[in-house]
């Protein structure tokens, strides 16, 4: 610039050309190509789930086309039968266990409690304990010796007596400061009468080391009331279901595992046959390469040892044939224990613990379906054939309608998404739910009633909230809110709502609380936006009609922001669905559909951030974890889709 | 729609028909004022939660910082071991026992304190070029002296190892390993040689075709013989009884020790393979005794071999060879006596110059434990506090990632930010630029914005995963040693000069012909069971970064890249055309006029963008999770860095860093939870808060004072 003409303040030199194009036009181009990087990565990470993830189905229909060559497929008809009726079965164990829990209240809990007060003392008070060791230590060394002067052991004695003294002094402070606030396990119920009797025993407990006579006491009283929980008829009852669910199903299962044992063999040589045509492969080409005589001849040992005959598996299936024809009496004699058991399953009024009463009513729901599920898996087991190939079609409906997410197991795996699916898609429900009311009441607020300092304070606090990283809030949950969500959901306050008291740290409501947390600034913020580009002649046109100023906000200036609200829902649902560290930590990690918000359960996300990094680069864990971050990369881009388009068709 | 909306009669009021809104004042007020009490309830509730949080935190997190002091962010995170101690008096440095206090807030019964200096006694010297040195002696001068990285070119098998014997030795070994020695160093055994002959049997057996049961013993003992064996299935890890079938194809005759023929064809035993026919054949082991009385010795890399085998103390590495030194750096080093004075006997060979004799004094103190206490320790501290001999602590529990500070996940993150901010504000101002300025309406830009508004709501982990298939994997790389394992490589020139032999030996790279082709190369490599080859070429390796900071780097930059692309074009439209249109009239060029009229304007808008995504950015933790992080590293990012000049720096991003949120993560969830974990955890959490709330209170308030200062 400098050796231009001064008069000009842009030098013009004449550019140079390249191509036809000028400095300006690559410029130009330039930029044009960065902006262009938007579509490329978008194109880009599709591209990339989707090479990764089309491995997956041919690889997985190989291992299912297996899994049924081996039998396992048929063992696995008999193993579901099995733990039909075994889940019945523990389901009445739990109803009674649940049940003399209600009733014995506090009680029930007195030992457990004491034990834990007791671990907890021990671990405060190891100086004193060590101190006590070592006076007595130099009692006996002090004894044991020959020319000992009574003085010295009168000393001794009297160290002894007071070390003793200092340590009971800070057993009786220590065990004082303890309450229940202090336990792990802050869903027990707990009585405070029982406190001071507990603390009590607990000294007498440490300095004597023997079972204390408050402890046996309490013992027998626990014995007292189970006896006489267990006489109560209904009760009976319950133990006769459950006695005769069980009556089948111990033999059942030995006639299972024999199965299991032969389908396991199958799959296993199945296995060495399939890794054999690689390992011949690899062998063949080192064998070429060695440059020794004795290498080669290795190589070629190697690939001898190789077994290149296909497994037989219409003989090896031959005794699984034969089990169609045995399994019958079993199954028979499964059905007709269902049918007795069922008889005697008492009404679940008669309980008083809720917990009981949700698990009597599983119980009547199963016995809906449970004849036809049984039949169902009996006449899959005859009609089952070793050699009828499995469909590609079965392959994918098994993957998007799966309900097992089963890895590492020596058996089979599985790689069905509907678990994950559904912990993503209910914990997202339940965090919308709970955010939508607050945050769109929120916005209604700041704009419409709140003064102009309390805006000026709440926007900003707002956005605060936008910046808390994900990992925090996650932190949160893991140490304070999963306790606090355990203890406080005792209360009887709380007692109507569906799915308390809350037994587990972890689980969808919890993770579903933070996540509102995280979604509210969105959809506040959107919301608010929203209601700023309401016209102002809609609100006055209303007051002037004499509308109150509730009127107003409720029929006229939400509706006609109506789809502003619902595109910011729907992009915090979007946003919720993709949110990876809250649900990795809170949502407990439990692979199964889940029955209740107060569940564990587990997420897409949750999924890919937990095993992605343990995996093997091509596997067929690998490519059904792509598949996963395919169908969230889906559904986050469908939802994020949509909601665009309703807020640009309302904001024109 | 609110036209017919306002037409019609609200449907619960029928009181007046004329009159769209009923005017029942009371009932209506009490409904008005519930309804907007529950508004501000919703939000101040909001706001309820999110201060608990914070409080939270900061009560818990306050009393770690205030303990812990500047040491939390001045040390690396490491073990912490919790420790039962008896009293007694102990002696440790005066820098560990200071650490001790501060991980220790709550009072120990510490008495007698009593600082004093002890002082060690150095040599410092010169390594010159031409010396010998053992592998493990060099090891021990790196390891003392951190930052010298010797780089040879030569290993050498000639020259003589020393070693030491303190007291006398016996050896008990085989006939032909005496005469290894005594071929290489005639002269070494001065006492007598007795000689003991052990008699034994060697198998010759025939075993059939067929089908046979096997033992997991049985076929671990057949692997290394010559017989051809075929699994029907292979054994699992967990099951160690387990008995497979094996099918043995054709009549063979082979021979065994007695060792493998009790293994595999001993009959009694089940799972054992039958045998046809059997031959024994007698063999002979002759051992040889010897002495070796207590004193110095110098031998030759082949006895060495044999004597490491029988329990003797040295250093070397006589599979490879003593290490020849070349090197140009004049740099000293500093060994303590004891150490130098075996360096000096046990390598012959070396040369040093310029030994000066140091002393260093240490500070110690010397303190009374009053009571029986449980003390807590960082890992570092706890092995320099076992060095008094009164230390035995009665129990010792670790905590992993539980002690030190949080040094190194901060740095780590301000690295990654760092990376991706730069990359991200270079493309996302570019792009603005031509959003806002060059692009006409059309097909093209409305493809763009779509693509950046997608890509605005695609979850974290998916970009996670983005950067994992990518940046991990298969992103190029300009080298002269590319990965066996690479997608494909593409060779550039031939210009390549040989890495030296350190490099080559611990990268595990293999030198290969450089007449051979490329897919011969990465195949003649595989088999020696080399990691990367050299063949003289240039290659762009299509091999992936790795798990390292430019992966998650850019990782996190197209993460973000929406979000700064969406801001800085927002400040370059809130530059008044007018300044446009201005220097054009005086004859500048589109771009002369962007330069000097538009982006110093928009400057201010695009800072303030850039703390905010700074603030998204370091807040992630699912991208970065397997693109970049590490849970454990114990050097910074800029130590343990051996190349120099560019190659340094690519060195440098390619490494894998601890990032604080993934630190978080791995306190919190990955390791059990205890007390002693906590203050880790809430420590870490609010150092993280600060830092994330102070960029976003300074994007905040840029964004005011730009707001009220710039009115065009």
């Amino acid at each position: 610039m400098k050796d231009s003409n001064p008069n000009q303040p842009f030098s013009n030199s004449k550019g140079w050309k390249i191509f036809g194009l000028t400095k300006q036009d690559f410029i130009k181009y330039f930029f044009g190509g960065n902006a262009m990087l938007a579509i490329l990565i978008l194109l880009g990470i599709i591209a990339f789930l989707v090479y990764h993830a089309t491995s997956f189905f041919p690889q997985y229909q190989q291992k299912l086309t297996l899994y049924r060559l081996s039998g396992q497929e048929l063992v696995d008809y008999s193993t579901k039968q099995h733990n039909q009726v075994f889940k019945l079965k523990s389901l009445c164990t739990k109803a009674r266990e649940y049940e003399i829990q209600k009733r014995m209240g506090a009680l029930y809990r007195v030992t457990s409690v004491h034990s834990e007060f007791k671990g907890k003392v021990l671990k405060k008070v190891i100086a004193e304990r060590k101190e006590l060791k070592r006076a007595k230590n130099s009692l006996e060394n002090i004894t044991a010796k020959e020319d000992v002067t009574p003085e010295q052991i009168k000393l001794a004695e009297d160290n002894l007596a007071k070390v003793k003294q200092e340590f009971k002094e800070v057993i009786i402070i220590t065990v004082n400061k303890l309450d229940y606030d202090d336990m792990n396990n802050k869903s027990w119920e707990t009585d405070k009468k029982y406190l001071e009797d507990i603390r009590n025993s607990v000294v007498k407990n440490i300095i004597t080391g023997n079972e204390t006579p408050y402890i046996k006491d309490i013992k027998a009283q626990e014995a007292v009331i189970t006896a006489e929980i267990d006489q109560l008829p209904f009760i009976q009852e319950l133990m006769k279901s459950k006695a005769n669910f069980d009556q089948p199903l111990n033999d059942f299962n030995r006639y299972i595992q024999e199965l299991r044992d032969i389908a396991y063999v199958n799959k296993a040589q199945g296995e060495k046959f399939g890794e054999a045509k690689a390992t011949i492969a690899t062998n063949k080409m080192a064998k070429k390469l060695a440059r020794t005589e004795e290498k080669k001849a290795l190589k070629q040992l190697k690939i001898d040892r190789q077994l290149t005959v296909e497994p037989d598996y219409a003989e090896l299936c031959i005794p699984l044939y034969a089990s169609k024809e045995t399994q019958k009496p079993y199954y028979e004699a499964l059905k007709n224990a269902v049918t007795v058991g069922m008889s005697t399953v008492p009404d679940k009024a008669e309980f008083k613990s809720p917990l009981s009463r949700g698990f009597i009513t599983t119980i009547r729901k199963t016995e809906s379906n449970i004849y036809t599920s049984l039949d169902e898996s009996r006449g899959h087991i005859e009609s089952w054939r070793h050699d009828t190939p499995y469909g590609m079609w079965k392959t994918v409906k098994g993957f998007f309608f799966g309900t097992e997410w089963i890895t590492n197991s020596s058996w089979q795996d599985f790689y069905g998404i509907i678990p994950l699916l559904a912990g993503s898609v209910f914990v997202a429900v339940v965090a919308i739910t709970i955010a939508v009311p607050f945050s769109v009441g929120g916005a209604i607020y700041v704009n419409r009633l709140a003064s102009k300092t309390e805006q000026n304070f709440i926007k900003p606090f707002i956005e605060f909230i936008q910046a808390i990283p994900s990992i925090v809030l996650a932190f949160f949950g893991y140490v304070v809110l999963g306790v606090l969500i355990q203890k406080y959901s005792q209360s009887w306050m709380f007692s109507w709502l569906p799915g308390f008291p809350v037994e587990d740290q972890y689980t969808i409501l919890n993770a579903g609380l933070l996540l509102a947390l995280m979604a509210v600034p969105t959809i506040f913020t959107l919301c608010e936006d929203a209601l700023n580009n309401v016209p102002s002649s809609y609100k006055e046109a209303s007051l002037a009609l004499g509308a109150t100023k509730l009127q107003t906000v409720t029929k006229i200036i939400l509706p006609s922001c109506a789809s502003g609200v619902i595109a910011a829902v729907l992009l915090g649902f979007g946003r919720i669905i993709g949110e990876t560290m809250v649900v990795l930590l809170v949502l407990g990690g439990r692979i199964a559909v889940p029955g209740s918000w107060t569940e564990p359960a587990h997420s897409m996300t949750g999924i890919l951030a937990q095993e992605i990094g343990e995996v093997n680069e091509g596997s067929l864990h690998w490519g059904a974890l792509f598949m996963v971050g395919l169908v969230l990369f889906t559904i986050a881009l469908g939802l994020n889709y949509i909601s665009q388009r309703i807020l640009q068709k309302y904001t024109r | 729609m609110s036209e017919k909306k306002l037409n019609q009669p609200s449907s619960d009021n029928s009181a007046n028909q004329s009159n769209p809104f009923s005017s029942r004042k009371s009932n209506l007020r009490t409904k008005e004022r519930i309804a907007f009490g529950s508004y501000a309830f919703a939000t101040y509730f909001i706001i309820i939660c999110a201060s608990f949080i914070f409080g939270k935190i900061l009560i818990n997190g306050l009393p770690v910082l205030w303990n812990k002091g500047f040491s939390f962010v001045s040390q690396k995170p490491q073990t912490l071991s919790v420790l039962e101690i008896e009293k007694g008096s102990y002696t440790v440095p005066t820098e560990n026992f200071d650490n001790m206090l501060l991980n220790n807030p709550d009072e120990l019964a510490i008495g007698n304190l009593e600082d004093f200096e002890k002082s060690f006694a150095y040599k410092t010297f010169k390594i010159d070029n031409g010396s010998i040195i053992g592998e493990g002696y060099l090891k021990e001068i790196e390891k003392e002296n951190k930052g010298y990285y010797l780089r040879f070119a030569k290993r050498d098998f000639a020259t003589k190892s020393g070693f030491s014997v303190a007291t006398d030795k016996k050896f008990n070994i085989k006939k032909e390993e005496l005469a290894i020695i005594q071929q290489h160093d005639p002269g070494l055994i001065k006492g007598e040689i007795t000689e003991k002959v052990i008699n034994l049997n060697k198998k010759k057996v025939t075993i059939k075709a067929g089908e046979y049961d096997l033992s997991k013993n049985g076929h671990d003992a057949l692997i290394p013989t010559e017989l051809v064996f075929q699994m029907k299935q292979s054994f699992p890890d967990d099951e160690p009884e387990k008995i497979n079938t094996t099918i043995i194809p054709k009549d063979q005759t082979i021979t065994v020790t007695s060792a493998i023929y009790n293994q595999a064809f001993d009959e009694d035993e089940r799972g054992t393979i039958p045998v046809a026919e059997e031959v024994a054949i007698p063999y002979t082991v002759t051992f040889n005794q010897f002495t070796l009385p207590a004193a110095k010795y110098k031998v030759s890399a082949e006895t060495l071999k044999v004597l490491s085998n029988y329990g003797i103390k040295h250093l070397h590495n006589p599979m490879l060879g003593s290490i020849v030194v070349n090197d140009d750096d004049d740099e000293k080093v500093t060994l303590n006596e004891k150490q130098f004075k075996r360096l000096v006997n046990d390598n012959p060979k070396l040369i040093l110059s310029q030994i000066e004799d140091s002393q260093q004094n240490v500070s110690y103190t010397k303190f009374d434990l009053q009571k029986d206490s449980e003390i807590q320790l960082n890992f570092s501290d706890f092995l320099i506090f076992k060095k008094d001999k009164n230390f035995s602590p009665s129990s010792e529990k670790t905590h992993s990632y539980s002690g030190g500070g949080i040094l190194g996940p901060i740095i780590g993150t301000a690295c990654l930010v760092i990376i991706c901010m730069t990359i991200a504000l270079f493309t996302g101002i570019a792009a603005a630029t031509y959003l806002n300025e060059y692009a006409r309406k059309g097909g093209f830009t409305r493809i763009i914005r779509l693509a950046m508004l997608n890509l605005a709501g695609v979850p974290s982990i998916v970009f996670g995963l983005f950067g994992l298939g990518l940046f991990v994997m298969i992103a190029p790389v300009f080298s002269a040693t590319p990965n066996v394992e690479s997608k494909f490589h593409v060779p550039i020139v031939a210009l390549g000069s040989a890495p030296d032999l350190r490099t080559l030996e611990s990268e595990g790279i293999e030198i290969v012909d450089s007449t051979l082709s490329t897919t011969q190369a990465v195949e003649t490599a595989n088999l020696v069971g080399a990691k990367k080859f050299y063949n003289g070429w240039y290659y762009i390796s299509f091999q992936g970064w790795g798990t390292c900071m430019l992966a998650g780097g850019f990782t996190l930059a197209i993460m973000v890249l929406p979000v700064i692309i969406t801001s800085c074009e927002e400040s370059l439209k809130a530059v008044p055309m007018g300044f446009r249109e201005a220097a054009m009239a005086l004859g500048a060029t589109k771009w002369q006029s962007i330069r000097t009229a538009v982006l110093p304007y928009a400057f201010p808008g695009i800072l303030t963008a850039s703390i905010l995504g700074i603030t998204r950015v370091a807040g992630e933790t699912a991208p970065i999770m397997f693109t970049a992080a590490a849970a454990e590293k114990s050097d910074l990012p800029w130590q343990g860095i051996h190349s120099s000049g560019f190659s340094a720096f690519v060195d440098f991003l390619q490494q894998s860093v601890q990032a604080l949120p993934y630190h978080i993560y791995t306190v919190a969830g990955r390791i059990p939870q205890s007390e002693y974990t906590q203050p880790m955890q809430y420590g870490s959490v609010l150092v993280f808060m600060i830092i994330v709330f102070m960029l976003s209170a300074v994007s905040i308030y840029l964004r005011i004072k730009i707001r009220n200062r710039i009115k065009w």
